[in-house]
């Protein structure tokens, strides 16, 4: 028999086992062939529902659902955190056992580190997990007017839009509690542009300056003076602030560290095209834990498990897997408190942005509600 | 007004091909009739997006999203079957049911097909008691 182990029940690895069993599913009714998830909670977060759960536009009950009911019931699901990935051995070691594979696909994603920055956890907020998005809900609530600060600290992070995103609702949620006029809203970016890619800078930057959004670049902050409010960067700048909204460097998870797997940034090795871990035969890698010049975004792992899913069932009927990843993603982009753009660019396409519009808003509103969809397959 | 006119006239000089090409677009859709139609349908839309709201969208597609979730296992290969032989039984039961004791109960038993269907059943409480078992 054959077995394939997943590791990582975010929307990668759901995503690739719920692919992977319609294409082989005679074979595991056969018993040649078994599927095995393995994940460290048994619940899936709708990591982009945080934007909205910090204005209490989403409650966090509406982000959760149990792996349950997201993942085909053919596929054996095990809620163990892995401890360490025996490459050469094939094998993963989890707290409560250990599986061996044939093939593997990674699936581990990425989390915040905002400790990598002194004083951050103590100075500052952040809404990239569930817990600073909790208190960053009850920060916004109380504000009551001052200099809010958006600062992303760290490339590569999940979601490259969000932090314009969560500046433009800011900006909206401001005015409609008659605070705006009240208040100053700054939005800092590492590189020498507000963003990475030229067209989304055309359309957003003119924005900005039209609500009055200040913005500065090559800001690198290195260290948050939480008693005094202010952060330091690199350049030698300091800035004062009242809130502090960070997008903190992000790492890979840390088995894929003590693994001795991933590049300094605990991201792992990975082909461009096929998805294969570098060095690897039996070895995928997807999502976020890849370290792959492409976003860190849903949609991107979403692309890539259509890739493996097909890829490792050509290897399982053995034939020659010709599936390949283009780098293809899709963000929407909320400009404001009701309209939205959205982009989609690929390894060979650059984005070209559409006009804000209410209808492109309403179909995210949508999407966020309809993502379950998405993880079982079936969207 | 002189210097409107000129950019005005500037503009159109640079865009003349896009200009000339949407002006094709439109005189066919008038000549068709088409244009009053799109006029009809852009109405429409706007209607729509005027009425709806966040909550709306949100409830709605919640709504499509449950039924999709569950459909996806309501139409398995599994229950696709099981649901398959349900119609064919209820086709093919045209017997007016009598009413039936233990003892009847306990005959119907020995009946084969009866003994295939109720190993199914039991099969069926194995998987539900561990289905309800792994989400409680
Ligand atoms: C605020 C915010 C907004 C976003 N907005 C968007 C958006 O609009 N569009 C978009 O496309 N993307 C968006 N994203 C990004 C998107 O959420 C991520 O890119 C996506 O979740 C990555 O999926 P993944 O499966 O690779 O990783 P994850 O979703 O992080 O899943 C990894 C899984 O692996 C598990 N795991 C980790 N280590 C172990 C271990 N040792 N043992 C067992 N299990 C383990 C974790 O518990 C988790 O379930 C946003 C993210 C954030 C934070």
């Amino acid at each position: 028999m054959k077995r394939v182990v997943i590791l990582g029940g975010g929307v990668a690895g759901t995503l690739t086992a719920n692919y992977l069993v319609p294409k082989i599913k005679e074979r595991i009714k056969n018993e040649e062939v078994q599927i095995t998830l393995i994940s460290d909670r048994n619940f899936q977060i709708y990591e982009p529902g945080f934007l909205y759960m910090i204005f209490n536009r989403l409650g966090e009950g509406e982000l959760k659902r149990n792996l349950g009911e997201l993942v085909d019931p053919a596929v054996q699901l095990v809620i163990d955190r892995a401890t360490k990935i025996d490459a050469d051995n094939s094998r993963v070691v989890t707290e409560n056992g250990s599986y061996d594979y044939d093939y593997l696909v990674i699936a581990t994603g990425s989390r915040v580190v905002p400790e990598e920055i002194p004083g951050l956890k103590e100075g500052g907020h952040w809404f990239y997990n569930l817990e600073g998005a909790t208190r960053l809900r009850e920060a916004l609530a109380k504000f009551n007017g001052g200099k809010i600060v958006v600062s992303v600290m760290g490339i590569p992070h999940k979601c490259p839009v969000a932090p314009m995103e969560v500046t433009f609702i800011l900006h909206d949620f401001l005015r409609r509690r008659n605070l705006r006029d009240k208040s100053e809203l700054l939005y800092t970016y590492p590189i020498n542009k507000i963003f990475t890619m030229d067209p989304v800078v055309e359309l957003i930057q003119p924005m900005f300056d039209e609500r009055g959004i200040q913005y500065k670049t090559f800001f690198n902050p290195i260290e948050v003076d939480a008693k005094n409010r202010k952060v330091i960067t690199l350049e030698g700048e300091e800035e004062s602030y009242d809130l502090l909204i960070a997008i903190p460097p992000h790492k890979g998870a840390q088995v894929i560290i003590d693994s001795g797997l991933g590049d300094k940034g605990g991201w792992v090795p990975t082909d461009k095209y096929t998805l294969r871990v570098d060095g690897y035969d039996n070895m995928y890698a997807l999502g976020d834990a890849t370290n792959l010049p492409v976003s860190k975004a849903g949609s991107v792992a979403h692309f890539q498990a259509e890739v493996v899913a097909e890829n490792l069932a050509a290897e399982i009927e053995g034939i020659e897997p010709t599936a390949m990843f283009n780098g293809k993603a899709f963000c929407f982009i909320e400009t404001g408190w009701e309209e939205a753009t959205y982009i989609w660019f690929d390894y060979f396409t650059p984005p070209r942005p559409v006009l804000p519009s209410k209808f492109v808003h309403f179909v995210k509103m949508a999407y966020n509600k309809a993502y379950w969809l998405t993880a079982r397959g079936l969207l | 007004m002189e210097d409107k006119t000129q950019e005005l006239v500037e503009k159109l000089l640079e865009n003349q091909d896009t200009i000339e090409k949407i002006l094709e677009k439109i005189i066919l859709l008038e000549k068709t009739g088409a244009l009053d139609t799109l006029a009809d349908l852009a109405a429409f839309v706007k209607v729509v997006q005027d009425t709806l709201s966040d909550e709306i969208i949100k409830k709605n597609s919640e709504l499509i999203t449950n039924l999709g979730l569950v459909s996806a296992k309501f139409t398995s290969d599994n229950a696709l079957m099981l649901i398959d032989a349900i119609g064919d039984a209820i086709c093919r039961c045209d017997k007016e049911p009598e009413p039936v004791g233990l003892t009847g109960l306990l005959k119907a038993m020995n009946d084969p097909d009866v003994k295939f269907a109720l190993g199914f059943l039991i099969n069926m409480a194995k998987a539900l008691g561990r289905a309800l078992r792994e989400r409680a």
